[in-house]
């Protein structure tokens, strides 16, 4: 066959930039991180024309990147670092999917909180306002009427759940448990919590209704109703739609009921659009226990909300799931399979606290971040190229 | 390698016999190659199927192109050794995956042919193949890194490269 090398003429292959836009797109494809993605775009016309036209709609997701609390990102799988210029004095609060959220200190309510995001350069002005919650009846009665207005409280998460819907988790005092509230972007308050006296650790915009769960497992479901007075949006109603197994029933937390543990709970939206509960528990004597019985446990259910329960679930198959409190999400292992980065049946998680999972490291190193197998019940670190981060930088995953 | 006419049989290491089909290139270079082999062409062998006289015609690709494609095809058609000590499956995948490395050491005006070829004849996996190594080329390198790799000409305007630069901002310098 070599025989034929002499009659080459590599003169006659069309060159790159006429590449097919369908042979480009398997190029673009196998990029699985946003700045090589908008790398390729910026080569010439024709790639940007297939990133931006022929390609977008049906890329598979970019890898995610770890959000830093100094507003700075890395992304994987290589550990590229991301820095944005934001304005002097505006205070990011942390990351929400793809949004950053920001305070700006001493100015006026109606301008203290916005939303930005940072690859595409747009912003949301969020109320400066809230509502003091109402506190309801353990029926779940109560006085539904509009409270008086603050500028003090904290937004614990925020969700930009379509143009003209966000809600958030907010905190009117300390040690105070928080409430779902409301808004259409550009009102300047948000509307009144529903006070149930429940401590939500999460909260999802699920299939248009909203969700939070509480540490323990118990599933609520707020719904979001548009006042016929005034048009404006308010959670009109709280209730709970799942239950999580009293400990003692040794369903939900068999062994580790009677002790003292740290217990985190994250909701996901599952690829196949069910929603999940990623439930995490921590013995906080961890560290000396060589008891099995004491060991930690992360366990995934699914809610069925026809027999209101959590059913297990044992593999997530091809999924991979992207964990921390600020935001959480569902990426397909084999869309990616051409980086071979990501193996599915696994949970990549954070540490937002700095302290919650430290004593889950083998080496009782503390790390930033983590992937945990489901099949083998173990925990490594996440290699981002050759960056190493160890130190205990808090971080959540930010969606570009 | 031998020219044939139409199908063929050729005598196999083992003795037997195995059927083999004749591949015309655009410059009518001809190439007998087993049928197994060829079949990992889904356009080949839809040709087989269809039948005919005097080899099968590629008018899209040329002889240089074709026989570093028949060489992946002879190599991922193999028929598997059924020597006990080599009949790891596992040591065969690692073979193989040294075997595509090689095969990709090709300068990248052959690479982009190749591209073409493995969609034209539609080998999946020489696609795949040859898709994967191009993105592992691009990954982490400039759009002028890039453009001076592959010999692809910068047609922004001033004013468009500046729009770019600005929407990339923060993502990469």
């Amino acid at each position: 066959m070599g025989a034929w090398l002499s009659k080459a003429s590599p003169a006659s292959s069309p060159g790159w930039s006429s590449l097919p836009p369908e042979l480009a797109d398997l190029v673009l494809r196998r990029l699985s991180s946003l700045a090589d993605r908008m790398r390729f775009a910026s080569v010439c016309r024709h790639w940007l024309h297939v990133a931006i036209r022929y390609s977008s709609p049906r890329l598979p997701r970019v890898l995610p990147w770890l959000s830093f609390r100094d507003g700075t990102f890395r992304s994987l799988p290589d550990g590229e670092r991301h820095s944005f210029r934001f304005r002097k004095h505006d205070l990011c609060a942390g990351s929400f999917g793809c949004w950053m959220l920001f305070e700006q200190a001493g100015r006026r309510p109606s301008r203290r909180h916005f939303l930005e995001n940072p690859v595409l350069g747009t912003t949301k002005r969020l109320p400066g306002h809230c509502r003091e919650p109402v506190d309801l009846n353990p029926d779940g009665s109560g006085n539904t009427r509009s409270g008086s207005r603050s500028t003090r409280f904290f937004i614990s998460k925020v969700i930009v759940c379509s143009s003209d819907l966000i809600v958030a988790m907010v905190n009117y005092k300390h040690r105070h448990p928080c409430v779902v509230v409301c808004c259409r972007p550009g009102m300047s308050s948000w509307s009144t919590g529903l006070c149930n006296g429940h401590w939500y650790h999460d909260m999802a915009f699920y299939k248009g209704k909203l969700f939070t769960v509480t540490q323990e497992g118990n599933l609520f479901v707020h719904e979001v109703t548009e006042d016929s007075d005034n048009g404006e949006l308010r959670v009109s109603r709280v209730e709970q739609v799942i239950q999580a197994p009293p400990p003692l029933k040794y369903t939900l937390d068999g062994s580790y009921a009677t002790l003292i543990c740290v217990r985190t709970c994250y909701l996901v939206i599952s690829r196949a659009e069910k929603l999940l509960m990623v439930r995490w528990i921590v013995p906080l004597d961890y560290y000396s226990s060589e008891d099995s019985t004491k060991q930690m446990t992360l366990k995934v259910f699914e809610a069925d909300f026809e027999m209101s329960q959590w059913l297990e679930v044992k593999s997530l198959d091809d999924q991979v799931l992207f964990v921390s409190s600020n935001s959480s999400k569902a990426i397909s292992a084999s869309s990616h399979r051409h980086c071979d980065y990501l193996r599915g049946n696994k949970i990549y998680f954070t540490d937002e606290d700095g302290f919650k999972f430290s004593r889950v490291w083998p080496s009782n190193e503390p790390r930033t971040c983590g992937v945990y197998d489901m099949s083998s019940n173990t925990i490594h670190s996440i290699s981002l190229g050759d960056l190493h981060i160890s130190d205990q930088s808090k971080a959540s995953w930010f969606f570009p | 390698m031998a020219a044939a006419d139409s199908c063929d049989g050729i005598s196999t290491s083992g003795g037997g016999w195995e059927k083999t089909v004749t591949l015309v290139s655009s410059d009518d270079a001809r190439f007998e190659v087993r049928e197994a082999a060829a079949s990992l062409s889904q356009t080949v062998r839809r040709m087989i199927r269809a039948g005919g006289d005097g080899g099968i015609p590629l008018p899209k690709v040329d002889a240089r192109t074709l026989s570093t494609v028949l060489e992946y095809c002879n190599k991922h058609a193999a028929v598997p050794a059924p020597a006990p000590e080599s009949s790891s499956a596992e040591a065969a995948a690692v073979d193989l995956e040294w075997f595509d490395k090689e095969l990709m050491h090709v300068d990248l005006a052959t690479l982009c042919s190749l591209i073409r070829a493995a969609d034209y004849l539609e080998v999946a996996g020489l696609l795949d193949l040859t898709c994967k190594t191009v993105a592992d080329m691009i990954k982490s390198k400039t759009a002028e890194e890039i453009r001076q790799m592959f010999g692809i000409q910068n047609d922004f305007t001033p004013e468009e490269e500046e729009q770019l630069s600005r929407e990339n901002a923060g993502v990469f310098e």
